[in-house]
């Protein structure tokens, strides 16, 4: 029997599925469990669970999620923690949700945190303006690129966990209309850099 | 005169695996503000491939040109797998689709408006809102449909006469 090309790409075929089936069950490092650490009181600050809206449960169905509101001496805020770990697809920029949600970015700065750097975002809708703070984290090290996240997350796989940190985004939005000063909550709530 | 088109099963074949690997384009399309409509700028980019595969249009692809596409689009999605990268897994999905095509001319610029129903036009596009992100993308999808189209029936009628 004559060998064509297609019987070649056949076979290529063949390896590419048993290759991926393969890395199915190989894990790309092992999870960092850091969200279970994550303290809900303390000398200061009370906090409760929040539930995912329901794109949240869609797009963080196979991640590790906190969302909580925190009272830490009169600022109230929300905080979202995702450990890219189970999807590193769910760790993505918040500024593509924010604006598919309709808010429009007013300004961006980027300010500094202890271990690193984080992004404050200004953002307004139907006249209404608020401050949002994120960045992410791969437990030693934080940042406020997207790209740098994706990129670590990119080596993180192709080393199979053996350098880098799976990045975990941490983001910070006001309760209520009012936003609460984030140089205090930072001052207050040391855990944060702790993720 | 009846236009013979030659068995493309393995190229089918590596289209398939690929829109396997492409699964997370379906959520995206539900769930992301910015990709809403892909579906449908999916469907209108693909009109070649299907008005081929329907046999309306088809010269007939040389061999050669489909298996190269198909290694690449194999080969591309198997970066993206290692990867965990899907945009490559996009990419391999619209190499996947042009391997099952008829080739005709512009086909490049038609595989470049793939971009058309990825997420990464999304991405792109981030100073726009989600309305004119799905504005742009059926309006290019149109574009692209419509090179592909007319250029595969001029080919069509060559071959007849």
């Amino acid at each position: 029997m004559k060998i064509t090309p297609r019987h070649w790409l056949w076979f290529g075929l063949g390896i590419v599925v048993l290759l991926s089936l393969l890395r199915n069950f190989v894990p790309a490092g092992e999870p960092m469990r850091r969200l279970s650490l994550l303290p809900k009181d303390g000398l200061g600050f009370v906090s409760h669970d929040l539930p995912l809206n329901q794109t949240e449960v869609q797009v963080y169905r196979q991640v590790e999620t906190v969302k909580r509101l925190y009272h830490a001496r009169g600022q109230r805020f929300i905080l979202t923690v995702v450990d890219g770990s189970g999807d590193r697809h769910a760790v993505h920029d918040p500024l593509y949700c924010f604006r598919g949600d309709g808010w429009q970015v007013v300004r961006q700065q980027t300010v500094a945190v202890p271990g690193g750097r984080a992004r404050l975002l200004t953002l307004e809708r139907s006249g209404r303006r608020t401050e949002v703070v994120f960045w992410f984290t791969d437990g030693r090290e934080r940042y406020a690129s997207a790209w740098r996240a994706w990129w670590l997350s990119v080596m993180h796989r192709l080393t199979f966990g053996k350098s880098y940190g799976e990045p975990a985004l941490v983001l910070l939005q006001p309760a209520s209309e009012e936003t609460p000063s984030w140089s205090s909550v930072f001052a207050q709530c040391p855990f944060l850099f702790e993720i | 005169m009846k236009v013979r088109v030659p068995k493309r099963g393995a190229e089918w074949a590596v289209l398939g695996f690929c829109a396997w690997e492409a699964a997370d384009l379906w959520t995206a399309w539900q769930h992301s503000p910015f990709d809403r409509l892909g579906w449908l700028a999916f469907g209108i980019w693909l009109a070649p491939t299907l008005a081929a595969a329907s046999g309306f249009c088809a010269p007939g692809p040389t061999t050669r040109r489909s298996v190269q596409l198909a290694w690449l689009g194999l080969v591309t999605c198997l970066a993206g797998i290692v990867t965990d990268l899907h945009v490559l897994k996009h990419v391999a999905l619209a190499l996947g689709c042009a391997a099952v095509t008829p080739t005709f001319r512009l086909e490049s610029l038609w595989l470049v408006l793939s971009l058309t129903w990825m997420p990464a036009l999304g991405w792109l596009l981030d100073g726009l809102p989600a309305f004119g992100v799905a504005s742009t993308r059926l309006a290019l999808a149109a574009l692209a449909a419509l090179i592909g189209l007319t250029q595969m029936r001029s080919n069509f009628r060559k071959v007849l006469e």
